[in-house]
């Protein structure tokens, strides 16, 4: 969360120069392992841990950052540095939480599960429970669900959390009409007026746009 | 009330995507992601769950940083066997009619107008549910395959990525009206030359001058690709660069378009 706040928060920033910061919807990285009970799905995910590959998750984490992980010691603390590769898994664990000092043993365990995203573990009602808390306290409008075993990692979230979001009345009942944008909540199929893109138009496609 | 809580899936067209080791698995099929019936099934257990997506991942490199070599990854499978995630569409779009796709597409070593025209070719297809994860890379082996030494500098390749973003809505949002193709059988004209102009780009890294037939085809009610990447990168910091960009670009582009292609501005028929 503490990583993903001041995120959320500077993209809704940077939409207000020009468009609706609302109008942006913004998935997070999660992980799913649910069940019907809280503690079955706790035995399992220690099953599901035992298979993780430490080695598989720092080959992940050396082609994020850019940083030859294998030249560490498992106990050393990992420290920023700045290379042409992706910039975000190395801010998530150096400086996006100050107070949080990570060694390459933690980030190969961490990452090993649902790579650099948060792993919500329990019933239905449990991850029901971690996802509102997420968007209560960091913005984001939802999920992006990465398996762990596939395809039953989805299955699972279909069968029992997607049910009970939907008893909270956080979930919809039915697909909204119209293409992936409409179905999200733009305001018609094509973009926004707003929208830099729109600056590429002819003045006759905007008459059309506008009619 | 609160907002409905959105949910992608997010998954690869690899063995094992964000859970390294865990294709042992005894219950684990993703070693299956090169059959159609792994994906198809997919696409409909997850619009019987109401998901609004599958986003789909992509490298086109492999992780070979770790011990300076290709083999933890490949002993691993760690992202790697991967194929190309765009092709999967059309086969989960045919047994579904709502699931949205999203699809990793690195704009760092493919050139704009066929990258636009087969996410158009997608857009078609799913009659308006495609979307893409509008992305640069970070491996340098990605870079080695497409034949360079290693990739550009962080900052410029976002520098790229913004006038490649330009290029790519001058061919979807400049090119073709959307009521172009008349399909007038009594007058014999299927496109009528007045309502479709070049898109014509002139940026640092890029110019484009292409005549890109689009929009012709689409359904009536396809519309622009929906897109965009989470992750906190520091263009996203600050003003954002493109709403400057663009007002300029609209003006000198259309005026662009009338030095160089007068007739074409007349019409022909």
């Amino acid at each position: 969360m503490t990583a993903l706040k001041p995120r959320v928060a500077d993209i809704r920033l940077a939409a207000e120069a020009g468009r609706d910061p609302a109008a942006i919807k913004i998935f997070a990285m999660a992980t799913v392992v649910t069940g019907p009970t809280d503690a079955r799905r706790g035995s399992q995910a220690c099953g599901l841990s035992a298979l993780r590959q430490s080695r598989g998750a720092l080959t992940l984490m050396s082609g994020w950052t850019g940083v030859d992980l294998s030249t560490f010691r498992l106990d050393d603390e990992v420290r920023h540095v700045e290379t042409d590769a992706g910039r975000t898994a190395m801010e998530n664990i150096t400086r996006a939480d100050p107070s949080r000092v990570w060694t390459v043993r933690e980030v190969a365990q961490h990452v090993g599960i649902g790579g650099i995203g948060p792993v919500f573990v329990g019933s239905g009602r449990t991850v029901a429970d971690l996802m509102e808390a997420w968007i209560a306290e960091t913005g984001v409008d939802g999920f992006n669900l990465a398996y762990v075993v596939a395809p039953e990692s989805f299955e699972d979230v279909v069968e029992h959390v997607v049910p009970e979001l939907q008893r909270r009345g956080r979930y919809k009942r039915a697909y909204a009409p119209g293409t992936l944008r409409e179905k999200l909540g733009g305001a018609g199929p094509r973009l926004p007026s707003s929208h830099p893109a729109s600056g590429f138009r002819s003045p006759r496609a905007h008459a059309q746009a506008a009619e | 009330m609160p907002n409905e809580i959105l949910l992608n899936a997010f998954s690869m067209n690899a063995v094992g995507h964000q859970s390294p080791g865990l294709w042992r698995h005894p219950r684990d099929r993703s070693g299956e992601f090169n059959r159609l019936p792994f994906w198809t099934e997919l696409a409909r257990t997850l619009e019987a769950g109401l998901f609004d997506g599958l986003f789909l991942a992509d490298v086109l490199g492999i992780y070979d940083v770790y011990g300076a070599s290709p083999d933890a990854a490949l002993r691993h499978g760690t992202q790697v066997p991967a194929n190309d995630p765009s092709l999967l569409v059309p086969a989960m779009a045919a047994v579904t009619k709502n699931l949205g796709f999203g699809v990793t597409s690195n704009l760092s070593y493919e050139n704009a107008f066929p990258f636009a025209r087969r996410m158009s070719t997608l857009d078609h297809l799913s009659e308006g549910r495609i979307g893409w994860n509008v992305v640069t890379g970070y491996l340098d082996s990605a870079a080695r395959a497409a034949g360079l030494n290693k990739q550009r500098a962080h900052d410029d390749r976002y520098a790229v990525a913004e006038e490649y973003m330009d290029v790519v809505y001058s061919l979807w949002e400049g090119s073709w009206d959307d009521d172009a193709a008349v399909r007038d059988v009594a007058r014999g004209v299927f496109t009528d030359p007045d309502r479709v102009r070049p898109a014509v780009y002139r940026g640092r890294h890029f110019f484009a001058r292409r005549g890109a037939s689009f929009r012709a085809l689409a359904p009536a009610h396809a519309g622009d690709l929906p897109g965009g990447h989470i992750a906190g990168r520091p263009g996203l910091r600050g003003p954002p660069r493109r709403m400057r960009v663009h007002v300029g670009t609209k003006r000198d582009g259309a005026e662009a378009s009338r030095r160089r292609y007068p007739a074409r501005r007349r019409g022909r028929s």
